[in-house]
């Protein structure tokens, strides 16, 4: 557990930095690729449901503080995504790039319209977001694009985690505790 | 057992915690939070901007040398020119405040500039946002408008709509949320620019036999003393048709400035002026008390 949990804070972390260094380089009201939610499927792909579930939870509450979305509203959504792709892992088979393109690009669509939807909801006072289709079009191409090598990284940077587990001072740490 | 289905009451935890907040609007609640979230990651993004403006200005940096003792020319005889023109121009300033006093013309604005440095950018982009390092305690208020300049020229970034004790959140005026009345100087017609993302604006609200054309120039029209008159907002880009619902043409607008270049606003302080009473001639529907008896 305390393993997986500095694995989560370092990988939102590394999440956080590279979110902010792209948003500072892509052009304001471009669309930029969804880093968290692309980590949070390769997570929930391996079977990791309770490290997706939270890293989306936390990443996602991290991104309303941030900006001016409903608090909740992303940790919502991208908590129930980890959760979801968690579960259905297995089914799912994410191995395959095809795959991993495909689910990027529906849970993609799934949080834009959970997203409206809430704000719809919950702040009813605001007038009308309009949609542009140029734009989602746009941020669910770079998205689906990224998929694969997002999916890549992530695989290696799980395993370069479990080597650390494996190496001699998260072992020397467990039997002290022990 | 627990164990079983941590996963669920994970989740289910979450979710409450999530649908509780937006429930109970826990945005004005969590304002404190936010602040002190900005607070302590601001220093952070002015550390990663900072660094990454130094490395990409290094190139420009031995050409800007070699311009320097042209520009420094060209500027010294731009000021003497300057100065005179700030001379008359405080003196038709004073004109015009007098006559307007003597008109009882109704109170207007008195915008202090104040100079923000950008410290970060809406994390998603969901929304058009930056944030500053100037606050309340600067006498920033939200709506306040900013500006930054552009080829000594004005130019409209956007309003400030969340206010803390030192930084304060700008909404773009490329965010789809935003409305600014402006103005076509060229040909005297007035609308509405919208965002509508992708570093672009919609001129709404033009007649259908509109005159404005492709190049023109948009100013901001100052209608309810929101944004100061005649800033530059940018140039007419595209004409589209008469819409079928409206009845009224749109044009497409590109932004005097990129906005994700911006490194520097200004933050236009309003004090409202309070207009004297007439001292001479009584307006027509002056109350009875001020007129002279007959």
């Amino acid at each position: 557990v305390r393993h997986r949990f500095i694995f989560g804070l370092v990988t939102l972390l590394i999440i956080w930095v590279i979110q902010v260094m792209m948003i500072s380089l892509i052009p304001v009201g471009w669309p930029t690729p969804h880093i968290l939610l692309l980590v949070l499927l390769a997570l929930g792909g391996r079977g990791e449901v309770d490290l997706a579930q939270s890293l989306g939870f936390f990443g996602g509450l991290a991104l309303d503080v941030m900006g001016v979305s409903l608090f909740g509203s992303q940790g919502l959504v991208l908590c129930l995504i980890g959760f979801s792709v968690g579960r259905l892992a297995r089914q799912l088979n994410v191995d395959k790039v095809m795959t991993q393109m495909a689910v990027t690009g529906f849970t993609t669509l799934f949080f834009w319209t959970v997203l409206a939807l809430l704000d719809h909801l919950f702040r009813p006072a605001a007038p009308e977001r309009p949609l542009f289709p140029d734009i989602m079009a746009l941020g669910l191409v770079y998205n689906v694009l990224l998929a694969p090598v997002g999916f890549r990284l992530i695989n290696w940077w799980w395993d370069f985690w479990m080597d650390i587990e494996g190496s001699a001072f998260f072992r020397s740490g467990r039997k002290r505790v022990g | 057992m627990i164990q079983r289905y941590l996963s669920s009451v994970l989740l289910g935890f979450y979710a409450l915690f999530c649908l509780a907040c937006l429930t109970w609007s826990a945005d004005s609640v969590l304002r404190p939070l936010k602040y002190t979230y900005r607070y302590l990651i601001s220093p952070v993004d002015n550390t990663l901007l900072s660094e990454m403006e130094r490395w990409g200005a290094f190139g420009e940096n031995f050409s800007r040398l070699v311009s320097l003792d042209i520009r420094y020319r060209d500027l010294t005889s731009e000021v003497r020119r300057r100065t005179f023109s700030e001379q008359r121009m405080k003196t038709l300033e004073e004109e015009n405040e007098r006559l307007a006093r003597l008109l009882g013309l109704s109170a207007t604005p008195d915008w202090t500039p104040l100079g923000a440095r950008v410290l970060a950018r809406d994390a998603a982009d969901w929304f058009h946002s930056i944030m500053v390092d100037r606050g309340q305690s600067e006498g920033v208020r939200v709506a306040d408008p900013v500006l930054t300049f552009h080829k000594d020229q004005s130019v409209l970034v956007g309003q400030i709509i969340e206010a803390s004790a030192h930084s304060s959140r700008v909404l773009l005026v490329t965010d789809p949320f935003s409305a600014v009345s402006v103005r076509v100087p060229a040909k005297s017609e007035d609308g509405v620019a919208e965002g509508r993302g992708l570093g672009r604006l919609t001129l709404n609200y033009l007649f259908p036999d509109s005159a404005v054309q492709i190049g023109d120039d948009v100013m901001t029209a100052g209608l309810g003393h929101i944004f100061p008159e005649g800033v530059f907002v940018g140039r007419v880009a595209s004409l589209e048709d008469v819409s079928k619902e409206t009845f009224f043409r749109r044009a497409v607008i590109t932004p005097a400035v990129r906005l994700n270049n911006l490194h520097e606003v200004v933050i236009m302080l309003k004090k409202v002026r309070e207009a004297g009473p007439p001292h001479l001639a009584p307006a027509a529907d002056a109350p009875a008390k001020n007129r002279r008896p007959r």
